[in-house]
């Protein structure tokens, strides 16, 4: 099967940052790979080593900058990455849910994704809806906030538990093809590796524009 | 860290990657616990095999599961370990530059396809022996002796100062055959686990105490004739290894400056005395100054090496010039950090005296401070001073 | 309907309304209220006419049930609130930002074409539409997000606004849901509680509560002592737990316990949203953390910035 991970480029800022008018100064925001990102991709990528996944694509939206974000994602094993953009949502200041699950789900559609991975939330804006639109958006069975997950391949399903509040945890089955959205703690990431980092140099990032991938912005 | 000139933006994508993977790894696997390792006398030997996955024993090898990585990203992997602890350094140095290298440039297909995928992995563990306790600085003078008895060769003699030869596999020892003609110096994969080898730890270390030293004695060690390395014969066998190593010390000072430097600083903005941070005096400024300005003319000096070394240009006495200046330097940094964090300095919350320990081995392993000036003279003069 | 009309979408689980459902009526009624127009409240699956006796709060004008299944199930809740909408058209579409409203909220909003905003902390109706108040960058940075007039969904932050009270009579709709339940994608098998240790952190009085700051695990040690000193309980937030250093039984926040000590102590925490929800209704809150812009400071009573490694065994001293 083809798993499919979304990544994000997430801010995050310094302790003594300062605001203007025009939002947080760029010298006390640094660029990672999202946290919850790194637990879908250690999921994605142990998919692959158990022989369940054929192929881990990773895909992002965002400027050429996040390149070196998805590359850390190739580094830990993602075998080859889509990263969507162009001048138009470059204009915009803040991508509402449903541009970026049209974007995300005309990647999946593209790549025929049998699964998608997502985290439950970026660090920098909380929205934590991108994932479930993006299920919605493509007529994909979903789970959102995921903490266990056992994918039966051959018998197109998965049992996975949703991490509710006050420490309790539903257990269900869900029918492939779905998205979850992944949790932290679930496993853990590993740290990239040398050879993975030398590695992922030659893994393709394919830059693609909305309309590239048949979708109007 | 310090980055006062920028060379961290003229980095490639692959080569921050390099510093980062092993920053994350350091600070999250190992920062941690390294004053009591320090305190201890112990190294994090859990973690050989994890360094190992991650790739930094000997990265910049080509083949037999090494990654022909850059020098500039080895480089920055060996500042990334020391400005941890010289003790990771230390272990990445030996395992890589000093036991990796010979057998990768010296040795026959069998024993690089035998040794180098388990030492690059971190399965197997090696040490190197040159030194013996009464030849340092002139090796050439070595007692250690290998005699050819039929398929075998005889090994007697004592090495010391060696990095990891208690927890060792394998040591690469170099010792006279003196059944060739000129006895020459040859090295060999003596695994320690034979008959007639033994190792034993050096425990009463005031500096480097992060890492483990031993000696190795050898006593009528018997091992197959296969076991010499083939392709080389001299001193330049042994010294082409350290001239490896004493490139990853020239990065790896920086690193350990710049920690140092780093906590100095942090600390003295946050420290008030008289109404305000110390940071605040002109005397800690002047400190703050000179000490940004030295690492960042060794971090030069390691990048232009490296530059040399990628291209194939690079000749020891360089790396003579480097390693002797910027481990000078990060020794003088981390004295003046430890100061400026007064009596917090000397305990084991803060790095800069637990660097200004270990640079005090590092000033003089490797070829002493000193015998690099020697080097540097006589390159530049045209005599040799020690002969 | 009226133009401005809000429609609530309430949780529960197993056999229990949940305290977001009386924070919706309340921040509904409130948006209904700028609006000019009604709320509507509506509660799917369980016991539905149970919850609706429970909905009938001060400001709720309907309530409108969907009996179908017992617990949630996302695409259940899609399906009737989508239902809902098309049958009610409320211009604002108000749900809970609770693991259930993440699982189909988002879902619902792209099926029906509304915006999105989650995680509201406040909304404000202005000229223009709606503010809609969120926080960015772990609680550091608070945003107003502007939605122009027209139907859209917000999803709101459990324990933000005041639960709605009182007693009302609305006008209680029965639904019917055409919906094949046996033919769902997704099925809830059961729920199973996390082993939570001998330790019950929602009984203590005073909770010692340690976060990200402590660094490392044997630095335990400093709180342990304090504990010793002072009686109190360890718990912690989430990064401490998953971190294998402490069970999940000792987590507070939003996927741990709910507490309400007499005093929460909490050390080396940021205050992320996640763990404020499960202990901002504790007596009194200290908050111990290096960093003064630290949002745990915005709900604590009393606060020390400083070092933790400096602060905790002085306080140790003052009480051994």
């Amino acid at each position: 099967m083809k798993v499919l991970v979304t990544v994000k480029e997430s801010a995050d800022i310094a302790d003594d940052f300062a605001v203007d008018d025009d939002g947080i100064d760029e010298t006390y925001v640094e660029y990672d790979l999202n946290e919850w990102d790194d637990y879908a991709v250690e999921t994605g990528v142990q998919l692959a080593e158990a022989g369940i996944a054929d192929e881990v694509v990773g895909v992002t939206i965002g400027p050429e900058r996040a390149d070196e974000t998805i590359r850390k994602a190739l580094a830990k094993g993602v075998d080859r990455a889509v990263r969507v953009w162009d001048d138009a949502l470059a204009g915009q200041d803040l991508l509402d849910v449903s541009t970026k699950a049209h974007l995300l789900a005309a990647v999946a559609e593209d790549e025929d994704a049998d699964l998608v991975l997502s985290g439950v939330q970026a660090s920098d804006d909380s929205f934590g809806a991108t994932g479930v639109a993006l299920a919605e958006r493509l007529g994909y069975e979903w789970a959102a906030v995921v903490s266990d997950l056992d994918v039966n391949a051959d018998a197109g399903e998965a049992r996975v538990n949703r991490e509710l509040e006050g420490g309790l945890q539903e257990r269900l089955t869900v029918d492939l093809p779905a998205v979850f959205t992944i949790q932290t703690g679930i496993n853990e990431p590993r740290y990239a590796s040398l050879r993975g980092i030398r590695q992922a140099q030659s893994k393709e990032i394919a830059p693609k524009t909305p309309t590239d991938i048949g979708v109007e912005t | 860290m310090l980055d006062y000139l920028g060379l961290g933006d003229d980095l490639t994508e692959e080569e921050r990657m390099v510093r980062d993977t092993a920053r994350e790894f350091l600070d999250e696997e190992i920062r941690p616990d390294i004053g009591e390792h320090f305190v201890e006398g112990t190294f994090p030997i859990e973690k050989i095999p994890e360094m190992g996955e991650l790739g930094f024993y000997g990265p910049n090898l080509e083949g037999y599961g090494s990654l022909g990585l850059g020098e500039r990203a080895y480089g920055l992997l060996m500042e990334e370990l020391e400005a941890c602890d010289s003790g990771m350094r230390s272990m990445a140095s030996v395992q890589g530059a000093l036991v990796m290298y010979p057998i990768h440039a010296y040795g026959n297909e069998e024993q690089k396809e035998t040794w180098l995928p388990k030492l690059g992995s971190g399965e197997a563990v090696g040490c190197f022996g040159l030194t013996e306790p009464n030849h340092g600085s002139n090796p050439s003078e070595m007692e250690t002796r290998a005699e050819r008895d039929g398929d075998e060769y005889i090994l007697n003699g004592n090495k010391t100062w060696i990095t990891n030869s208690p927890i060792a596999d394998v040591a690469v020892v170099w010792a006279r055959d003196v059944s060739s003609e000129d006895s020459p110096v040859r090295g060999f994969l003596v695994e320690t686990e034979r008959d007639g080898v033994s190792t034993n730890e050096i425990k009463e270390k005031l500096s480097l105490r992060a890492s483990i030293t031993g000696g190795i004695a050898l006593s009528d060690a018997r091992i197959p004739a296969e076991n010499v390395l083939p392709e080389v014969s001299g001193m330049k066998g042994p010294l082409s290894c350290l001239t490896q190593a004493r490139y990853g010390i020239a990065w790896g000072a920086v690193g350990a400056a710049k920690d140092a430097f780093e906590q100095a600083v942090e600390y003295a903005t946050d420290r008030e005395q008289f109404g305000k941070p110390i940071a605040g005096f002109q005397m800690q400024q002047e400190k703050i100054a000179e000490m940004a300005t030295r690492i960042s003319l060794a971090e030069l000096l390691a990048h232009r090496l490296a530059e040399l070394k990628e291209r194939g240009d690079l000749r020891p006495q360089q790396v003579s010039m480097a390693k002797r200046n910027n481990v000078r330097m990060a020794r003088r940094v981390s004295r003046t950090a430890r100061e400026m964090l007064g009596g917090n300095g000397i305990t084991t919350d803060y790095s800069p005296m637990r660097h200004l320990a270990n640079i005090e081995t590092v000033y003089t392993y490797e070829g002493t401070h000193d015998i690099h000036s020697l080097v540097l003279g006589e390159d530049l003069t045209g005599i040799a001073a020690y002969k | 309907m009226s133009d401005g009309d809000v429609l609530a979408v309430t949780e529960h689980r197993q056999g229990e309304l949940r305290d977001v459902s009386l924070e919706l009526a309340s921040a509904g009624r409130a948006l209904a209220d700028a609006t000019g127009g009604d709320l509507h409240v509506a509660v799917v699956s369980g016991d539905v006419d149970a919850y609706a006796d429970e909905l009938s709060v001060d400001g709720v004008d309907a309530v409108h049930t969907v009996a179908a299944g017992d617990e949630f199930n996302h695409d259940v809740y899609v399906a009737a609130v989508e239902a809902l909408v098309n049958d009610l058209a409320p211009t604002q579409l108000l749900l809970p930002n609770s693991v259930d409203g993440m699982d189909y909220a988002p879902a619902v909003a792209e099926s029906l074409d509304r915006p999105v905003v989650t995680d509201a902390v406040e909304v404000d109706v202005t000229d223009d539409g709606l503010a809609v108040h969120r926080e960015m960058y772990g609680s550091k940075v608070e945003t107003v997000i502007s939605i122009a007039d027209g139907p859209f969904a917000v999803t709101v932050r459990p324990g933000e606004f005041e639960p709605a009270s009182g007693t009302s009579d609305p006008e209680v709709v029965a639904h019917d849901l055409n919906l094949d339940l046996d033919a769902l994608g997704s099925t809830v098998e059961g729920y199973e509680a996390v082993d939570t240790g001998d330790v019950d952190i929602t009984e203590a009085d005073f909770l010692i509560s340690i976060g990200r700051g402590i660094e490392e695990e044997e630095n335990l040690e400093l709180i342990e002592d304090l504990a010793d000193a002072t009686g109190g309980t360890i718990s912690a937030s989430r990064p401490i737990v998953d971190n294998g250093w402490l069970e999940k039984g000792r987590q507070v926040g939003q996927s741990g316990k709910t507490v309400t000590p007499t005093v929460y102590l909490a050390i080396g925490i940021s205050g992320a949203v996640q763990h404020v929800a499960g202990m901002k209704n504790a007596d009194m809150i200290i908050a111990i953390n290096t960093d003064p812009n630290a949002p745990i400071f915005d709900i604590s009573d009393y606060g020390i910035v400083g070092d933790l490694f400096e602060v905790v065994p002085a306080l140790t001293e003052q009480f051994d």
